[in-house]
């Protein structure tokens, strides 16, 4: 396919997602003759190029669509739902030919049906056609009876921020204002844009087909509408390109880690390795970016979608849209479609009543379906919420039991929260009816294994009567992610750190005494819960160890799924590169994945999710949480440090990392010693004063224990961790008050350090001028 | 079908796995990696000896051995890289020979008397001077496709 062709089809497909977003918005807004204008361009375009480029169906088809946009355009025509309908047939057309002209780089045959669908296009620009084809007039100011169905997207904006657009017009194209409508006859001084205007007025359009009025060419609307602007600022890159650069970076990032792994002891190598490290962080930073485009890329199909469906079920749902410019890389923004398309169907299909049904309960007739994104940390949160009838509990419990999903006696005993997760499961499906649009029991398993597949989440909330939630929490990069590297029996992998909680140390001796069996479950005492244990090396079918070696218990938050991993052993957390697996090794279900590491070698980045799911471990039981939420007032758990021989206590929630460095890593902005985490720079409180003690030797380390205050991230060098430990504040006798800064832990009284008076960062300074470390350690 | 072949000639790279060897068309062998550091897969379908490090991928690879059922091999094996419209994965051999021509008059298919593993597997042989160099397609080999054909 040449270059003019390959431009013809990302241009056309453009203009015509633009067209159906249009189309849907005409609705609502009959009377808007901006979206006309728009439309007519769109359509515009595509005729304009397949001319020269020999496509003779598209041509034909664009011909006659765009006569009847122009007739809408001047107003001789008024717009109504059989022609949005039969534009929309005319969209689908022409999408399908552009694939087909996409794989083969021909039109295809199909003359036939295009004759149809051009007769039928005709018919509809007869204006008494159109009248007579029995729709009420759509006008803003007449919603008839149709009208709730196409209310949808009130709410909506027209989404895509302007510099993601790509200009108006091909380059190979006159301006659209220079083209001229489609009837010579027409007085040459109208404009294009210009005379659609007369249509903005609801009142006005009316039946009669009204002329334009002259006061709209005096309109001071640009007569080169969206074109130009922003066009000469953005580019067109290919995606291909975009993920080789991303493999590229990934690359980068695993030579970086390996420089500096080896030249930690070398002083001069290791300022180089050090702005080595900043410059990777930026040009991934910027990689990234380049890859993020607004979630409307994929919100702009639903409209239609809802449209579709709703008017298939006879439902009335009106489809309200939030966040529309929240971004996403765009592989992830691709993950999600089809998963949003299933949660949407479900949606109005198995959620949303009847109208009938709805009045019935006291609810307005018509439904709202709510897609909403957000940034949560590191995550993008897209929710699915509609007002329909909810799940009920017994219902889906029921049903997982009659297909044979989980026994009958486990049923019985599982949490509300427990039970709305089997909707996931394969073959999971309560819809009374098999529908065309769901009930086949396909898909919410999907819809979890595509958006797990990408690292992310579902959730599921619903309230009977009220409605349901669904809430699909994807990663903001898929890319890279920090993950600490176990070792189990003399192999490397790796565990996210998003669901670790907590790391437990079992020395020699230790592993076999304070591991307590439950005939044969394995259960470990943590701060007085029981958590359930899992072997790596057991699930593995690794050569099992000896029971009374050291290990490690990494303690593990997968969903509310809360347990702990024994492992052999911890190597370093590193910023690992997701390298997808093979689909033959996926079908374990135990790896999202495999990585390299920095000293080269190759590590399996094991799912926690799965791996509690193997296991069966249960959710979080709900008294427990509230136990955790209640104790939040009085108890806190703490993390116990010795600093200079002194005890001190820091809020564990504030914990970010503790991490084990050489103290060459730590440097000087001014007086103040600094660290550089994670490419930023940390204000550190040197408590253990391991700075001033160690003056001589350029390989000592330290610990620094990463904490989180306000918004901003401090560091605080300890000589030891010592526990984890809850404790309540103490009050002062007599008064009641509650003493700030210290804390009964274990027994003891412990000082609570103040974070925030770890000072500020000189903001005017330059973070790449922190001076040169070795002369003043 | 037969005149076809007589008239190809073409190019194989022969390898060697215990004492057979095997020719595989060059123009399927993306690149050859020399004894790469392995990493075994924990609870893999039995024919997946490992995973194996290619220019930022990590790859997956089949051991002919295992999928032969025979012995492991006693020392670090070669890695040959095909590419497959399911995408990259490995075959781990013993060691990878010289390039070799062979012609469509020369090649036989299997015989019958080859078990049914083999016969799925192999693709003829070829007779070369003073031996048998047994064709092997890498489309056979790709783990999907064997993990339907020869399920554990």
């Amino acid at each position: 396919m040449d270059d003019l062709t390959r431009e013809f089809l990302l241009e056309s497909q453009e203009g015509l997602d633009r067209m159906e977003r249009c189309l849907t918005d005409l609705e609502t807004r009959p009377g808007d003759a901006e979206l006309i204008a728009e439309i007519f361009r769109s359509v515009h375009t595509i005729k304009g190029t397949t001319g020269f480029l020999g496509f003779s169906r598209l041509e034909a088809l664009s011909h006659t669509g765009e006569s009847l946009l122009g007739l809408l355009r001047e107003g001789e025509l008024t717009v109504s739902a059989p022609i949005i309908s039969g534009l929309l047939a005319l969209l689908d057309r022409l999408r399908s030919i552009l694939r087909i002209i996409e794989a083969t780089g021909a039109e295809g045959e199909g003359s036939h049906d295009d004759r149809a669908m051009l007769a039928q296009l005709d018919v509809l620009q007869q204006p008494q056609a159109a009248a007579v084809a029995a729709e009420p007039e759509l006008t803003a100011a007449a919603s008839g009876p149709l009208a709730p169905s196409r209310k949808r997207r009130a709410s909506g904006r027209r989404s895509t921020p302007p510099d993601r657009r790509p200009s108006q017009g091909a380059p190979l194209l006159t301006p659209s204002d220079e083209a001229g409508p489609p009837r010579d006859n027409e007085p040459p001084r109208r404009g294009p844009e210009a005379a659609p205007r007369s249509a903005s007025s609801a009142t006005e359009t009316g039946s009669l087909p009204a002329r334009p009025t002259k006061e709209l060419d005096s309109s001071p609307s640009p007569d080169h509408p969206a074109a130009g602007g922003t066009a000469d600022s953005t580019l067109r890159v290919d995606v291909e390109l975009l993920n080789r650069m991303m493999n590229l970076v990934g690359e980068l990032v695993l030579t970086r880690n390996q420089i500096l792994q080896a030249t930690i002891a070398d002083a001069g190598f290791s300022l180089l390795g050090r702005r080595l490290d900043m410059v990777t962080a930026d040009l991934r930073e910027s990689v990234m970016k380049a890859r993020m485009q607004p979630v409307s890329y994929v919100f702009s199909r639903f409209p239609r979608l809802v449209r579709d469906l709703s008017l298939s079920l006879s439902k009335r749902v009106r489809l309200e849209m939030e966040g529309q410019d929240t971004e996403l890389d765009k592989s992830l923004l691709e993950a999600i479609r089809d998963p949003l398309t299933h949660s949407i169907r479900n949606a109005i299909d198995h959620g949303i009543e009847n109208p009938e049904v709805r009045v019935a309960a006291g609810k307005p007739a018509e439904g709202v379906v709510r897609l909403r994104a957000r940034h949560e940390g590191s995550h993008v949160i897209v929710e699915v919420q509609d007002d329909g009838a909810g799940m009920g509990i017994e219902r889906i419990r029921h049903k997982a039991v009659e297909r044979g999903l989980v026994p009958p006696q486990r049923a019985e005993q599982m949490s509300e929260r427990e039970v709305l997760q089997l909707i996931f499961l394969p073959g999971f499906s309560t819809a009374a009816a098999v529908t065309s649009v769901s009930g086949r029991g396909v898909g919410m398993d999907v819809v979890r294994t595509n958006v797990e597949k990408i690292g992310g989440k579902v959730e599921v909330e619903s309230q009977p009567g009220k409605g349901t939630v669904l809430r699909l929490r994807i990663p903001l990069t898929l890319a890279i992610i920090p993950a600490l590297i176990v070792r189990s029996r003399g192999q490397n992998f790796a565990l996210p750190q998003s669901s670790l909680t907590e790391l437990v140390h079992l020395s020699t001796g230790q592993s076999d005494s304070r591991m307590e069996w439950l005939e044969n479950a394995a259960l470990y005492r943590l701060r007085g819960h029981l958590l359930p244990l899992v072997f790596l090396d057991r699930l593995l079918q690794q050569p099992a160890r000896e029971p009374s070696a050291p290990c490690d218990i990494a303690i593990l938050n997968a969903d509310g799924r809360r347990f702990g991993l024994v492992i052999d052993g911890l190597a370093e957390p590193e910023e690992i590169v997701v390298k997808p697996l093979a689909a033959v090794l996926r079908e374990i279900g135990f790896y999202a994945g495999a990585t390299i590491l920095g000293n080269g070698e190759m590590a399996l980045i094991l799912n926690p999710g799965a791996i509690a799911q193997h296991a069966n471990v249960g959710f979080i039981a709900e008294t427990e949480k509230a136990q955790a939420d209640a104790r939040g007032t009085g108890q806190r758990d703490y993390l116990v440090v010795a600093t200079e021989g002194r005890r001190a206590a820091l809020p564990l929630e504030t914990v970010v990392r503790i991490e084990r460095i050489p103290l060459s890593r730590i440097e000087r902005a001014g007086s103040r010693p600094v660290l550089r985490f994670e490419g930023t720079l940390l204000p550190l409180d040197d408590a253990a004063a391991c700075l001033a003690s160690s003056d001589n030797n350029p390989d000592a380390q330290t610990t620094v224990v990463v904490c989180r205050d306000g918004a901003r991230q401090v560091g605080m060098t300890v000589s030891e961790v010592l526990d984890v430990a809850a404790g309540g504040s103490l009050s002062e006798a007599g008064t009641g008050a509650v003493a700030g800064g210290i804390a009964l832990l274990q027994d003891h009284v412990t000082g609570v350090v103040q974070l925030s008076g770890i000072p500020a960062l000189d903001t005017a300074l330059d973070t790449g001028l922190a001076s040169p470390p070795e002369e003043e350690l | 079908m037969k005149e076809a072949n007589a008239a190809r000639a073409q190019e194989v790279c022969s390898v060697r796995v215990g004492d057979t060897l095997y020719g595989i068309p060059i123009a399927h062998v993306l690149e050859i990696l020399g004894k790469p550091a392995t990493q075994p897969v924990p609870l893999a379908p039995y024919f997946v000896g490992g995973l194996v490090h290619y220019r930022g991928e990590v790859l997956t690879a089949v051991s002919l051995r295992r999928l032969l059922r025979m012995e492991a091999a006693s020392a670090p094996e070669d890695v040959l890289v095909f590419e497959t419209p399911e995408g990259l994965f490995g075959l781990f051999v013993d060691s990878v020979g010289e390039v070799m021509h062979v012609s469509g008059d020369d090649h036989e298919p299997n015989p019958p008397t080859l078990d049914a593993r083999r016969q799925a597997l192999f693709g003829g042989a070829w007779k070369v001077k003073d031996r048998l160099l047994v064709s092997l397609e890498p489309e056979r080999l790709e783990p999907m496709r064997l993990a339907g054909t020869f399920p554990a």
